[in-house]
């Protein structure tokens, strides 16, 4: 699996609101520490990238520094993807059960596994969905289209 | 315990006052003090009315302090707050148009705790009616020109954002708004809500029963040089303004802070300023005018007509979030030409 060869910054945003059950969010990117280790690379590696992840909330003017700050997003369906959208930058978007036709934009790049796993009741609570880890894509998926971001970037 | 029953008078002495008067006397749970304040234009003796002779002496028996005093002429609102500055636990007034029923003090005193300002009876016009679905004692029912109080219901007692007509209220909490003109219109709806908005309970007991007859006299009647709309709008104007009830349109933003990113894309693109906004993130809206939620539904609106989430399940909107503001405040945000 290539990695990103350039020095760049990435902002995660992997972890979505506590549910008020106590239950995992099932927005929440089930393959975190898989697609970090896969950054993180070996210990005595050469590192060619700045991560930083949101994990819990922060002011907004915060969010918008970070996002100024990144140069690539990479987030579920969280207010992160809007707010990116917002200021004018693509995010790649981890959608599970939740439609990027409704809660997204085509501005960002919305990577959806399988239309089948979309909940029944989008506006539903998500406290009466169930978790489904099978929902989302892979970390070799998210690293594959950064690189052809990066390539698509450079050749244009 | 000390309660002050009084009764604003104009024009009715010798119709309803006496028997508004009688129903005071007749409580199963008697009143410490009893006054009248007289809004006639000449100041009578009352002990020179034979009626009101007797009713004032079977006071004294019942050991129920009188006063017979003349109004300040300034409309209701005066009197009230005169009474409002007493010392006593409870004040509880009727209209000089109002017989209550003989149970109606102990049942309002029954609903009384440390948390409620203020207890209501129903205000029975006969025929009664029943209660509408639709009532739910917000201030939502002001605006269609409703109240609960004024239906015959059973059960509980309900909490409500406002009273109506004759009620029972602590007194030295809140004011009688001096501003109001001399029709007092509004004022017992801004009186009780102002209890509610310090934190008291407003309490509203189907158990507590006033019959309302409509005659001729009344404070509202009195004359004046101003025309009655003008005073009704004035007043009208005035309790819009007290509440913060502007003319701008409102958008209601009861949702995630993403939603609320969406919704400030919406306005910015169709540069859209002058609105007011209630919203769970205002730093999202800086530069417009926000009130929040709980502002809102003080104000009377209602957050269901205003869910984003819930119109895109009733429509089962097929577009995006962006479509689906612009589509539910079409009436403030207007498509793009």
């Amino acid at each position: 699996m290539g990695l990103i060869k350039n020095f760049m910054k990435i902002l995660f945003h992997l972890k979505a609101k506590e549910l008020s059950t106590g239950e995992v969010n099932p927005k929440n990117y089930p393959f975190r520490d898989e697609l970090y280790a896969t950054f993180l690379g070996p210990v005595d590696s050469v590192k060619h990238y700045e991560l930083k992840e949101i994990t819990g909330p922060i002011p907004l003017q915060e969010s918008k520094d970070l996002i100024d700050w990144a140069d690539k997003i990479i987030c579920i369906d969280s207010y992160l993807q809007h707010l990116a959208w917002y200021m004018g930058k693509q995010a790649i978007v981890l959608w599970g059960q939740s439609d990027p036709s409704i809660f997204g934009h085509p501005e960002n790049i919305n990577l959806l596994k399988n239309k089948k796993y979309l909940r029944e009741r989008q506006y539903g609570l998500w406290t009466q969905t169930s978790y489904n880890k099978e929902a989302f894509v892979t970390p070799e998926i998210i690293i594959k289209t950064l690189n052809e971001r990066e390539r698509y970037h450079k050749n244009n | 315990m000390k309660i002050l029953a009084y009764i604003n008078t104009y024009n009715r002495t010798k119709t309803l006052l006496p028997i508004a008067i009688s129903s005071i006397l007749n409580q199963t749970i008697k009143p410490t003090t009893l006054i009248i304040y007289d809004e006639n234009k000449e100041f009578k003796n009352p002990l020179d009315n034979p009626t009101l002779k007797y009713l004032l002496d079977l006071s004294m028996e019942k050991g129920i302090q009188w006063h017979w005093l003349p109004g300040q002429r300034k409309g209701a609102h005066y009197n009230h707050e005169t009474a409002n500055l007493k010392d006593y636990d409870f004040c509880w007034f009727l209209d000089d148009d109002q017989v209550a029923e003989y149970n109606c003090l102990e049942n309002l005193l029954a609903e009384i705790t440390p948390e409620v300002g203020a207890v209501a009876g129903l205000i029975i016009k006969t025929p009664s009616q029943p209660l509408p679905r639709d009532l739910d004692g917000t201030l939502n029912d002001v605006w269609k020109g409703q109240n609960i109080q004024w239906y015959k219901w059973e059960g509980k007692s309900k909490e409500v954002q406002h009273l109506y007509s004759s009620f029972l209220y602590r007194p030295n909490i809140s004011h009688w708004d001096l501003r109001l003109s001399k029709k007092s219109f509004r004022g017992e709806t801004m009186f009780t809500h102002s209890l509610f908005l310090k934190g008291y309970k407003l309490i509203v007991t189907p158990n507590a029963i006033t019959y309302h007859f409509e005659g001729m006299g009344g404070c509202r009647s009195v004359e004046e040089e101003k025309s009655n709309q003008e005073m009704y709008d004035h007043d009208n104007d005035l309790f819009r303004k007290w509440l913060g009830v502007t003319d701008k349109p409102i958008i209601i933003a009861d949702n995630g802070l993403g939603d609320h990113i969406v919704l400030r894309k919406l306005l910015d693109d169709h540069n859209i300023k002058d609105i007011t906004i209630a919203c769970c993130y205002p730093e999202v809206f800086e530069g417009f005018n926000c009130i929040s939620i709980h502002e809102a539904t003080q104000r009377g609106y209602n957050l269901d007509d205003y869910n984003l989430y819930k119109w895109m399940e009733y429509q089962q909107w097929k577009g995006d979030l962006y479509g689906a503001y612009q589509k539910l405040y079409e009436n403030i945000i207007p498509p793009k030409s």
